[in-house]
This record gives structure tokens, sequence and C-alpha cells, in this order.
């Protein structure tokens, strides 16, 4: 038995698999704000959706006469991060929540990163830049839940004490329940050229184990490691987390 | 007839000095190298605007140097032309550095708040720490205003403009206060009864700030071939049947005069440019239209006189607000000529169209003005 996220949030998953740019489908690629920009652009934060990340390449592309059709896709992918266009981890989340529970439910989450009111006030016009991964995983929004093995769509993996977050697109089950494997999908800096949105799988090994005794798969062609794991093992805050 | 027939006389006899000066005033430009660079045009990447590499700047000279001769040999009055023509000069040669200063000058070190509080902090004597302690204000403010920059780090910085600006608006409208009689109090409305409104000395933030807005917002508009050139045409156009009305023939005659070299300017700047306006044309004239508008006792219609420039302006505040306080973008690209631009609007086209917006909206402010 599959249980997936719904449709909508499946769309925008592919969405961001599949750029449309000069008429072939991109990647995304990871972009994170390391500057700590609070103003600008969303797009160029790397908090931007889809069609804004497209909007905002085709216009780059534009201003610096740039063929994109004449372009391979790898080329695109680098053109999109120079040009300081993609999506970081908890960006990518949080324009998945946007669907899933809509703009209303997701400005409610609490921003954690200011103490200031008057941060606070403004961070509520733009909730999507200034949900973080320890704001996503923060007690005032979710919950560690306590058995991995009940982990649902929707839920987050908070890795690498907070410093990354995936997101379960997919549960298997059998027929008694039992979990079979986990599909999830972020948007990560690691696995060199293979960096940027990408799907990951967990196949249950040791049903009664903890969650980093699982099989985790994902690693790419050049490095051969997974990162994602490693990540898990790094600080004691990790596991599965559940929006309230 | 006496004031149509004199202003139409000063404005051939400038046109023609504008034609005559015209092609002087490129060569030594061009001698000079004042020319825009094509790394600077390279930012907008598009094939036409990369085309413009080499062209030279501070065309705009030519209008404010034909009207301020003019002026001073033929239409001096003590009372009317010293704060136009001497606010416009200011402007003009605030605009003519920084024109300078973006070609020849070096890059200039701004502090960031980030580093003037470090250095408030740090700093290992106790003079310097209390000094960057009292600049901290101001490092905020200025990297605030630093959003309305297009090229920060080089020039004139947008806070230094501002100030400057600041002081030929307050010139201005020491000048309407103090100097022009108390009927200049009474700011006209269409339509009154009573002649207009007194709002007393709230007046003078009022002028300054239209003043300050109306140079920017002319600066704005000057990134197409002879879209200011032509936008401020009809918009002088609109004062100067405003002044023969008045019965005022100093600022009739001021205004044909304009009329004149920027009938001369434009034909040079039409595509392609033999030069370009610049900051020296752009400031100096937007000042001189407010001025003149003030001085005219018409501040209600300024929106009309000069309708694309404020849209213009207001397209970059809007973007401003857009990108920085909601992190979207409405237009593709402020000012809104660009938007248009990257549409894929041909640049003649964007130029036609915004003449005869402004030609109208010149038509609706004069048939205004006498009500």
């Amino acid at each position: 038995m599959t249980k997936k996220l719904p449709q909508q949030a499946l769309d925008v998953i592919e969405r961001y698999k599949n750029l449309n740019l000069g008429g072939k489908k991109v990647v995304c690629p990871y972009f994170i704000n390391t500057a700590g920009v609070r103003a600008g652009l969303k797009v160029m934060l790397g908090k931007g959706s889809p069609s804004e990340i497209e909007e905002e390449a085709i216009l780059i592309a534009k201003h610096d006469n740039v063929a994109l059709e004449d372009l391979e896709p790898a080329h695109i992918r680098e053109f999109l991060k120079k040009s300081g266009l993609g999506i970081d981890c908890s960006g990518f989340i949080t324009n998945i929540l946007l669907v899933m529970l809509g703009e209303k439910k997701v400005k409610n989450l609490a921003v954690t990163a200011y103490t200031s009111i008057i941060r606070r006030f403004l961070a509520k016009f733009r909730p999507v830049e200034n949900l973080s991964v320890q704001a996503l995983t923060n007690s005032k929004n979710s919950s560690k839940i306590d058995r991995w093995q009940d982990s649902m769509p929707g839920d987050m993996i908070k890795t690498r004490s907070g410093k990354h977050v995936l997101l379960i697109e997919e549960t298997e089950r059998n027929s008694s329940g039992e979990l079979l494997a986990i599909t999830y999908i972020h948007s990560t800096n690691a696995y060199g050229n293979e960096s940027g949105v990408r799907n990951g799988k967990v196949i249950v090994v040791r049903p009664a184990g903890t969650l980093e005794e699982q099989n985790w798969q994902e690693s790419d062609e050049a490095s051969r490691r997974n990162i994602t794991y490693e990540g898990l093992l790094d600080g004691e805050t990790n596991g599965i987390y559940r929006l309230l | 007839m006496a004031i149509i027939s004199q202003s139409i006389l000063f404005l051939l006899i400038s046109a023609l000095l504008g034609f005559l000066c015209a092609p002087v005033l490129r060569q030594v430009l061009i001698k000079y190298r004042v020319v825009r660079e094509a790394k600077i045009e390279d930012k907008l990447g598009h094939e036409t605007r990369i085309n413009k590499a080499g062209t030279p700047v501070m065309g705009g000279l030519l209008v404010i140097l034909v009207t301020a001769f003019i002026t001073v040999l033929f239409n001096w009055d003590r009372s009317f032309s010293w704060v136009p023509i001497g606010v416009m000069l200011f402007s003009a040669a605030l605009g003519g550095v920084d024109d300078l200063l973006n070609i020849f000058g070096r890059k200039r070190r701004i502090r960031s708040v980030t580093l003037v509080k470090t250095l408030s902090k740090v700093h290992k004597g106790l003079w310097g720490r209390l000094w960057y302690k009292i600049v901290l204000p101001f490092a905020r403010i200025r990297g605030y205003l630093k959003l309305l920059g297009s090229n920060p780090g080089k020039g004139i910085q947008v806070h230094e403009k501002l100030f400057l600006q600041f002081l030929a608006g307050l010139a201005t409208a020491w000048w309407l206060f103090f100097k022009l009689g108390p009927q200049w109090k009474l700011v006209w409305l269409p339509f009154s009864q009573n002649g207009g409104l007194d709002i007393g000395w709230l007046l003078i933030p009022i002028i300054i700030l239209i003043v300050m807005a109306t140079a920017n917002a002319v600066n704005l508009a000057d990134g197409l071939d002879g879209l200011a050139g032509g936008t401020l045409i009809s918009g002088f156009g609109g004062l100067l049947i405003i002044s023969w009305f008045q019965g005022n023939t100093v600022f009739a005659v001021l205004n044909a005069t304009v009329i004149g070299a920027l009938l001369a300017y434009t034909y040079f700047n039409i595509k392609p440019a033999r030069f370009q306006m610049g900051d020296v044309g752009s400031l100096g004239l937007g000042t001189l239209l407010a001025v003149m508008t003030i001085a005219q006792n018409r501040i209600i219609i300024l929106p009309l006189l000069g309708f694309i420039f404020f849209v213009e302006l207001f397209s970059v505040i809007i973007q401003v607000i857009a990108r920085h306080g909601f992190g979207k973008r409405l237009f593709l690209m402020a000012p809104l000529h660009h938007h248009f631009e990257l549409k894929g609007w041909p640049e003649e086209k964007i130029v036609a169209r915004f003449w005869i917006l402004n030609g109208l909206a010149v038509a609706l402010g004069v048939w205004l003005s006498l009500h």
C-alpha cells in the first residue's frame, strides 16, 4: 500500500525537477542565501517557486544576452547557479507546504529566527523567506514523532542538527501496515553536479531498529557517498517531525 | 499677441543656436572621451543597448547652456530669472559632476552599516569609536537610500545627491515664499472660487519635495533615445501656453527658449542618438520644470505636465517596495520603459507612445489650468 503527498504537492515537486527553460527540462539547482540578505527578490534568496525561478532566469538571460535554447541542460543549470537562482532545502519544503496547506496556514507558522517584534511582524509578509529548517522543526510548528515507523507523507526529516531538512514524499506499507520504504525529496548542495532537487529512498531492513539502522539509498556518480545519511548521523535532534 | 510673437522668436533663436552648437558639443564630448562606457551598458544586455556604447553623454549641456546664455543676455529679470536659472545651473552642475565621476571616477568605498557598527565597537581609539557611533545612524539612512540608486559605489551617491537637491528645493521655496509676493503663497486649484488654497508654511516642504522628485523623475526617464527630450518639450509647451494666458512675458520667453533648445537637442537625440542627455541635462531640466511650474503657480498640474516622468518615478518606487517588502517583481524591470523593452517593444514604439501619453496629459493640464 503506497501513500503519497497530495497531487498538487507532487505537481510542485515535478515542476522543480523539470524547470522549463529554453525548451529543455532542467532540475532546479540548490542555492542558499549565504549573504543573509533579508530584503530583495524572493527568487534571488533561494526561496522562489518554480515559475518564479523560470521567469527570473528568462529575464536574466535576456539581460545577459544568453540564448537558453542553445544551451544544454547542464549548462543551463550552471547559468542558474551563476545567476544566484535555485532553491534551498527549507524554501523547497515551504513552497510545497504552500500548496498543501494554503498560504494562510503557512503564514501562521511561527518564525523563530527573530526576537524583535517588528522583525517578526515583517516576516509575516514574507513567510517563505523566513521559514528556516529550525523554524519548520521548532516545537511551535512541529513535533518529533515517537516512532519513525509511523511516518507518513508530509513529515519532515531533520538532519545535520537542523541545517538540512527532507520531506517524505511517499511511504510503502505491507497489508498489515508495516512500513517497507520511505521515499523522500529534498534540495541539497551535496552530490556535486547532481545537487539540487532530488529523491532518495530509505528501505526498511530492521523494522524494530532505529531510523539510522535502515538502508538509506542515495548517492551520486562521482563520490558514491550517501551524504544525506551522513547528515542524519550528525546531531542529536535529528529525526522525523510532523507539523502541528 | 506680442507675448506669443516674442516667445516664438526666442524659440526660433534658441533652436537655431542649439542646432549650431550641437555638432561642436558632440565633437568636444568625443574628443574628451565623455562617452557611454560599454561595461555599463552590458548590464542591460540588449543588443540595442550595447550598441549605445561609445555614444557621447552630457548632451543635455546643450539645452542648459543655450537656455542660460539666452536668458542671461536677453531675458534677464531680477525677480523672475535668478532662481530658475540659478537652481537649474546648480542641479545641472550636480548632474555634470555625477556624469564625469561615473565615466572617469574611481569606485568609491562606502562603508556598510555592519562595518560601521563593528568599527564603533572595535576601533582602537576612543575618538574613533565615538565617531563611528555618531555616524552609524547616517550609515543606516545611506543604506536605505542606496536602494534607490542604480550605480552604487561610483559617482555621487544617492544620499549626497538628495541632499544637494534638497538645497535646490530650499532655494526655490525661499524664493517663492519670501521674494515673489503674497499672491504666490496661494496654491492655485482648478475650479476654485477664491483663487486657491493657503496652506501656509507647509508649502515649503511641498516645494522641496516637488523639486527633488521632479529632478529625479526626469533623470529616471532619460533611458531611451528621445524619451526625456520629447517629453520635456510637451511639458514646457504646456507651461508656455499657460504663461501666455497669465501674461508673464519673462516666463513665456524662458519656456520658449527651453523648448527651442530642446528641439535642437531632441533632433540629435532621436534614435540612433548622436549624444545622450546625461544627468547634467536630466537633473537640470527636471529641476527647471518643477521650478517653472511652481513659479507659474500650477503645482497641482505638475503630475500632468510631467506625466511620463512621474509614472516612471512611481514605477521605480513601487518596484522597490514590491521587491524589498514582498520579495516580488511587479514590473519586469523599472523604470517602466525597461519593462516594455523586455516585453519586446521596439525603443521607437515606447518613446512615441510615451510622447503621445504625455502630450494628452499636458493638454488636460492646460485645460484644467484655464478653469
